[in-house]
């Protein structure tokens, strides 16, 4: 739109008794004032609404639109879904979880009773249901929006456990891989190649003939569900059509023994292989998958080598081009690539100095809120958090029970992420959920019935294991193995700071305690 | 049409002032850009209704200041990373060092004119001036009339609490 001209003389508020004229501000066309709305943060543009009629009907008209569009957040778990919220209620929504991410203040939560048996259990969180792999148990937690009709994340309910490892079978039917499908359907992929589809009663509806003879390590599928693929310790990687069970794969066999991580992203025709040293793309053709990489992408700086152990492209509704990469390394570092440069290196590296120090691999990884990541660590349950935009401003938090775990998943939305230490899962919050009476988790779901009944709640316990470049983790550490006793984060900046004597904190590190959930 | 371009324009002003321009730093105004492709090159006298010739002689500075620069991409409204920045250039700081009336003439004619940058450099000081004011200081600032009775003013604060825990 082309506007000008003084607008003194024609710009004033009619059709009311007392004709005040507009300020040069309240005067300006939408596309300029839209312009500056741009630029102001949501507590300045709230101001508006205060200044004057005009400005704030405007406001609410452009400003808040504009800032929702330009800021979304990917959410899984809201009630009611977003697009229902009225923009008000979602800015509120949007600066609860802002705040949180800059204030540190977060909520944590084991969800269910802590499992008999450490696995390497799986995780997939749709708006309906958290579903953790435990072992041969599929245990799936109904979520649920509240019951005051709050505008909210849902919370999670008491879950319903099946069985689907046939007795006997031991860990080599453990569930390595779960997605949703869509239409309340499942994707179970086990260690022994079973390979299955379930609808939402957790019937088995479709069988996939799976290669014989080698274990299957990685499980991934397209997100509308239409491919699905799995890798195997003898290096095979076997392609499926979900809605055709009776065909075999497409199969070709990696150069490398093995892969860590795989990804069918949905910006590009490919399959995405994590192996040592790279995240190799296989373009996906008419004729079947290009049996050798099109692509590679790499993690550090040649010579050096790491391996992917999570790839996690950016998730729909957010504000990273579907052609962003994000994924974990065993080198304790979190890197973005962009797979419409024409470079194979990481466009931003992140990594917790802690962990990077002690050696410990980034297990998983996932987006959160419109810039933020999230890490899960190998080591005692350690969540990552980095701002994009300030990457060495980040801070971590001990995921509750996580002691001498790593987290084998993350899956993050809006304000909330869904964690997966080997006996439990776990959910921290940032979207304030905490604060409501069973806003995170129901009581059915909550962890306090056994489990723990040998814990002393007094006990703090040591950081084992601190043997890296940085000295002894000295600090005191709660894992929150005690339910509502609540868990500990730290900065990651501070660590720096303290040799240059602003110590904070214990140890030269500033804690960051979780606020105590209601 | 003739293949030797002139080198000058004449713009006119709403007050009939014409300004003899180079073409170059003339150019910087996508509208002006477009108006002379499309016109036979020898008589370029571009009427320019909606700007005064003061207004028109402080823009043009700023483009002849700015004539080197690389022009932004053409789909540079879908691109969102200019308006991140509140960062504004020195001397561009400097130029915009002007009467409130001035600014937002400013910002009017350069959205006319179609100049990007320098209508996000007139969009952020405005932003800028807004930045960690109260209400009353930004009604002060802008001559906003408050047009709300005090009872619904406390009603929207009370609304938007949340907002001022920052």
């Amino acid at each position: 739109m082309q506007s000008a001209g003084s607008s003194s003389d024609s710009s004033t508020i009619t059709g009311t008794a007392d004709v005040i004229p507009l300020s040069h501000l309240e005067a300006l066309p939408d596309d300029i004032l839209a312009n500056i709305f741009d630029r102001l943060s949501i507590p300045e543009l709230v101001v508006f609404e205060r200044l004057s009629r005009t400005l704030g009907r405007r406001v609410n008209e452009l400003g808040v639109p504009s800032y929702l569009r330009r800021n979304p957040h990917s959410n899984i778990t809201l009630s009611p879904s977003a697009t229902t919220w009225p923009p008000h209620q979602l800015l509120r929504h949007h600066h609860i979880i802002d705040r949180s991410l800059r204030t540190r203040r977060y909520h944590a939560l084991q969800i269910g009773p802590k499992w008999p048996q450490a696995v390497i259990p799986c995780l997939s969180v749709s708006s309906s249901r958290v579903i953790y792999g435990a072992g041969g148990r599929l245990i799936v937690h109904p979520l649920e929006g509240s019951n005051t009709n709050r505008y909210g994340g849902k919370s999670v309910c008491q879950s319903q456990e099946y069985t689907i490892a046939r007795p006997h079978t031991g860990s080599r039917a453990d569930i390595i891989g779960l997605a949703e499908l869509g239409n309340d359907q499942l994707a179970v992929a086990q260690f022994d190649g079973t390979l299955q589809r379930f609808d939402g009663s957790m019937r088995s509806i479709a069988h996939y003939p799976h290669p014989k003879g080698a274990n299957v390590h990685t499980f991934a599928t397209r997100s509308n569900g239409d491919l699905m693929m799995t890798t195997t310790s003898t290096g095979i990687v076997s392609l499926f059509r979900t809605k055709s069970p009776w065909q075999p794969p497409e199969t070709f066999q990696l150069g490398h023994s093995r892969a860590w991580s795989s990804c069918i992203p949905t910006s590009i025709d490919a399959l995405l292989v994590g192996v040592n040293g790279s995240i190799n793309l296989h373009a996906l053709l008419p004729s079947g998958p290009c049996t050798t990489p099109t692509r590679s992408l790499i993690g550090p700086d040649l010579p050096s080598k790491s391996s992917p152990y999570d790839i996690q492209p950016a998730p729909p509704d957010s504000i990273h081009s579907p052609s962003i990469l994000l994924s974990a390394w065993y080198d304790s570092h979190l890197r973005l690539h962009d797979i419409r440069l024409p470079s194979s290196s990481p466009v931003a590296t992140f990594s917790d100095p802690w962990s990077w120090a002690d050696g410990s691999a980034m297990y998983s990884t996932t987006f959160l809120a419109s810039h933020h990541i999230a890490g899960g660590g190998a080591r005692h349950g350690v969540v990552a958090l980095f701002d994009l935009r300030q990457p060495n401003d980040g801070w971590s938090v001990f995921s509750p029970g996580g002691k001498g775990s790593p987290v084998y998943k993350l899956v993050g939305e809006g304000g909330r992420i869904w964690g997966v230490t080997e006996r439990r899962g776990f959910l921290l919050a940032l979207d304030g959920s905490g604060d409501h009476h069973q806003g995170m988790v129901r009581n059915g779901a909550r962890s306090i019935d056994g489990n723990q009944t040998n814990h002393n709640p007094s006990a703090r316990e040591r950081v084992s294991g601190w043997k890296g470049r940085g000295g002894k983790w000295g600090w005191t550490v709660r894992y929150g193995e005690d339910e509502g006793e609540g868990v500990v984060g730290y900065e990651h900046g501070r660590r720096f700071q303290s040799h240059a004597g602003g110590v904070m904190g214990t140890g030269g590190v500033q804690l960051l305690e979780s606020a105590k959930v209601i | 049409m003739s293949t030797e371009k002139k080198d000058t324009v004449i713009l006119q002003t709403s007050d009939e002032e014409q300004f003899t321009v180079e073409k170059k730093v003339a150019e910087r105004s996508s509208l002006i850009k477009s108006m002379l492709e499309d016109l036979p090159t020898q008589e370029a006298i571009i009427p320019l209704p909606n700007v005064s010739s003061s207004v028109l002689s402080k823009v043009l500075e700023y483009c002849d200041h700015h004539k080197n620069d690389p022009l932004p991409p053409p789909d540079a409204d879908a691109d969102d990373s200019r308006r991140k920045t509140s960062d504004i250039g020195e001397w561009d700081a400097k130029f915009i060092q002007v009467d409130q009336e001035m600014l937002f003439e400013i910002i009017l004619a350069s959205n006319y004119l179609d100049i990007k940058p320098l209508l996000d450099v007139g969009c952020k000081t405005v932003a800028n001036m807004i930045k960690g004011k109260t209400p009353e200081q930004i009604r002060t600032l802008f001559n906003i009339t408050n047009d709300f009775t005090a009872e619904e003013e406390e009603q929207i604060r009370k609304e938007n609490e949340w907002a001022e825990d920052r």
